[in-house]
């Protein structure tokens, strides 16, 4: 059941082993899943990078050379939304990737992002919109549709975009959508804040976990399903070491923000891909929570999403599986009345819609600038 | 407005961190910010004023200061107006502030 | 050292539809994948002097186009993938060679950083290379094309590879790209050379390639010092011309028209700073092929006499 990238990650020293075919593929699985950059770090920290062969080693390389960039670019990005934020006198509050990255956590190491996520309180969301279009953000074109779709159901603002430098901003103000079953009290993440720079916050450690799986067991698109697992991963690893209390207090937490569902379902899937240590007590009332949630069928289906998109990684089913997956999602979201409609309609975007034609459209000229 | 413009405090330039650049002796420069990974072409007169701001902060009056030591007299009267029109583009290319 | 050549029609295609053929490109290893007739015929046409990699060698690249319904349906679709992920959906099947070489082209441009990648052709003689950034339509490829012709040794007309901190060029020597006029263009100036298969109507008209490898070290991958960096332009109406280009704007248009000058930061800057210091740089604006192929031999002999 355990594939080349799984193995590679928790255990460096068997990459020595590989031969060429097999190091392709496994370069091939980081790619896909969006860990090649952390695996050659962990292969780095392990002291085996360097006996792997010229060929293989430069695709490490350049993946890291993107993490690197994306590393200065969001210093870079963060100082100027700071500056938004400040005009308004809110706190700038970053949230996944851009968090890890920017409080030089370890679950950041090699991480690659695609946007900056960030928080603000409810009622500050037009303001903070305001501010950010008044410092050169603007809203990034949306058929009529889908920003409807984002503002009434969705936990986000549609992104905004900083056009010269092709930076995407995801404005937050919940950690879930409003219309999800379970009920989440935000402003109580508000209350835990770390200031990681001044005027630059990232949430609490725990919250910080609580977040990662929640967005995890709640997100639709499994394309990254791995590489979120093994945030979560090396968060639990790093946050018990420097805070003793860490482990209790999350529980707790959990329970708090009425989370411990997804946080449990995330612990539970850490242990079984990546052997996260968790303690016994909280390992017991994991799996009595994940039993009453049905959990050979949750395996099933999530034991796939958390696997390389790659031929040799797959199980069997893994298509309905994603499929399942996608419409759990959906139904966590989204009363069911709402559900249908919007399934049906990305549906019959995807297929004929003007969504699909663009897509194609900016992909061809993506293919054929280069 | 200009009213209100003598109420407000004299306004100051800042250049953070100072970048890099090439300069292979034509009448332009690349400069490379290092902030924010930025290239641009600036003018020989802009790269002059950045090196005076490089990681400090200057009022009007100090960066004239500075650069009349390296001005002809006879051009003195255009000094003022050029080192503005150049602060304009910096600040526009995000490289300067204007606090 | 085995050849695609070596390779018998029915096994090629054979092992196009099963494992894959395994190429060198330059420094790079592509494995392709195709279930089509067309693109193994253009494989048979334009990479037949490739060498094969070795069955151990280090894939790179796999890559595969392949169409997905019945493979007797006239308008049916192609997809191409790399590393089984498909970046660009569907292309109708008639146009699937110009999308294999246009993925190709892609697996180079935003999968390495090992060098600094310009949008340029690169062509060599008497052990000097010159750069040739353009933009898509300027004529570079046509250049690059006439100059292959004429016995200039290709090394690519798409990527410039810079080995960082010097000046030094690899080859990743690649069929030549020509749309639509310069086709005909091309097929006039030298009536012996081999195209591929014509895609038609797509996103850029009409697109065929030609056999780029016609040097006996077209597929050496030992570095060449650039001597050179020429910015064409094709123009029916301008004047031609060969006129000094100003270093800076030099390093600025290079830059923009580099794939990862942006992405390697500071180690851009400085590896764009050392190409720059090190050749000369010019505008050349042609109609005439052989106008261009004599003035540029004649600037060349000069730059690397000096």
């Amino acid at each position: 059941m355990s594939f080349l990238l799984q193995s590679a990650l928790l255990d460096p020293v068997i990459t020595t082993g590989l031969d060429n075919r097999e190091l392709g593929q496994l370069v091939a699985q980081g790619r896909s899943s969006r860990l090649l950059a952390t695996l050659m770090l962990e292969l780095e920290k392990a002291g085996v990078f360097s006996q792997l062969p010229d060929s293989a080693r430069r695709h490490f390389n350049s993946t890291l050379m993107l993490h690197e960039k994306q590393l200065r670019d969001l210093t870079y990005d963060v100082s100027h939304l700071r500056k938004a934020f400040d005009s308004i006198d809110e706190r700038l509050v970053l949230l996944k990737g851009a968090a890890y990255l920017q409080a030089g956590l370890a679950v950041g190491r090699g991480r690659l992002i695609s946007d900056i996520d960030i928080i603000v309180p409810s009622a500050g969301v037009e303001r903070a919109e305001n501010a950010l279009k008044a410092f050169g953000w603007e809203n990034s074109q949306l058929d009529p549709y889908n920003e409807r779709y984002y503002r009434q159901w969705m936990h986000e603002i549609p992104p905004l975009v900083k056009p010269r430098r092709g930076t995407t901003l995801d404005l937050h103000h919940t950690i879930l959508p409003p219309t999800a079953k379970a009920q989440v009290n935000a402003e109580l993440l508000f209350e835990d804040l770390i200031e990681i720079e001044p005027g630059i916050y990232t949430l609490s450690w725990k919250d910080m976990v609580i977040h990662s799986a929640t967005h995890l067991f709640h997100e639709g698109e499994f394309h990254h399903g791995l590489r979120d697992l093994w945030d979560l991963d090396r968060m639990l690893r790093d946050f018990p070491n420097q805070d003793p209390s860490f482990w209790q207090e999350l529980v707790a937490r959990a329970r708090q923000l009425d989370l411990s569902g997804p946080l449990f379902h995330g612990l539970n899937y850490a242990r079984q891909v990546f052997n996260t240590p968790i303690p016994e007590d909280v390992q017991a009332r994991a799996s009595s929570s994940a039993r009453r949630l049905r959990k050979p069928l949750m395996d099933f289906l999530f034991l796939r999403a958390f696997r390389p998109d790659q031929p040799e990684c797959r199980l069997a089913f893994t298509d309905p599986a994603l499929t399942a997956l996608y419409v759990r999602s959906h139904y966590l979201r989204m009363p069911l009345h709402l559900l249908l409609p919007h399934l049906v309609r990305k549906a019959w975007m995807s297929r004929f819609g003007d969504d699909a034609a663009s897509d194609e459209d900016s992909a061809t000229e993506d293919a054929a600038r280069h | 407005m200009d009213n209100q413009r003598t109420h407000e405090p004299t306004p100051v330039w800042h250049l953070e961190r100072m970048g890099r650049i090439y300069d292979c002796g034509e009448d332009t420069v690349i400069y490379f910010d290092t902030r924010s990974g930025d290239t641009h072409l600036i003018t020989l007169f802009a790269a002059f004023l950045l090196e005076s701001l490089a990681g400090r902060s200057l009022t009007l009056q100090q960066i004239e200061a500075v650069a009349a030591e390296d001005t002809n007299p006879d051009d003195m009267e255009a000094l003022g107006p050029a080192i503005i029109e150049s602060l304009d583009t910096l600040v526009d290319l995000d490289i300067v502030e204007r606090l | 050292m085995q050849y695609l050549r070596d390779i018998p029609r029915p096994e090629l295609e054979r092992r196009l539809a099963g494992d894959g053929v395994s190429l060198t490109v330059g420094p790079y290893r592509f494995n392709l994948k195709s279930n089509l007739a067309k693109v193994s015929e253009g494989l048979r046409k334009l990479y037949a002097d490739f060498p094969l990699a070795e069955a151990d060698d280090y894939i790179d690249f796999p890559v595969a186009i392949r169409s997905t319904g019945p493979l007797s349906r006239p308008r049916g679709k192609s997809e191409f993938s790399f590393e089984h992920q498909r970046p660009f959906g569907f292309v109708p099947t008639p146009q699937a060679f110009a999308f294999l070489e246009w993925g190709m082209n892609w697996c180079l441009s935003a999968h390495t950083n090992e060098y600094l990648k310009l949008h340029s052709a690169v062509v060599a003689r008497d052990g000097g290379a010159i750069v040739m950034p353009g933009v898509p339509g300027a004529g570079k490829s046509t250049l690059c094309a006439a100059l292959g012709l004429r016995g200039w040794r290709i090394l690519s007309d798409e990527h410039a590879l810079l080995q960082p901190g010097t000046t030094d060029v690899i080859s990743a020597c690649r069929p030549v790209s020509l749309k639509n006029e310069s086709i005909d263009v091309i097929k006039r100036f030298e009536p012996d050379a081999v195209f591929g298969p014509e895609s038609h109507d797509t996103h850029k008209g009409t697109v065929a390639h030609m056999k780029a490898d016609l040097a006996p070290d077209s597929h050496d991958t030992a570095p060449l010092p650039a001597r050179m960096m020429l910015f064409p332009r094709y123009s029916a109406t301008d004047p031609q011309r060969i006129s000094v280009r100003r270093r800076t704007q030099s390093f600025i248009l290079a830059a923009y028209h580099s794939f990862n000058y942006s992405l390697m930061g500071e180690a851009g800057f400085d590896a764009m700073r050392t190409l720059i210091d090190g050749v000369q740089c010019y505008d050349l604006v042609y109609r005439d092929l052989d106008w261009a192929i004599q003035n540029i031999g004649e600037l060349h002999t000069k730059a690397c006499r000096q």
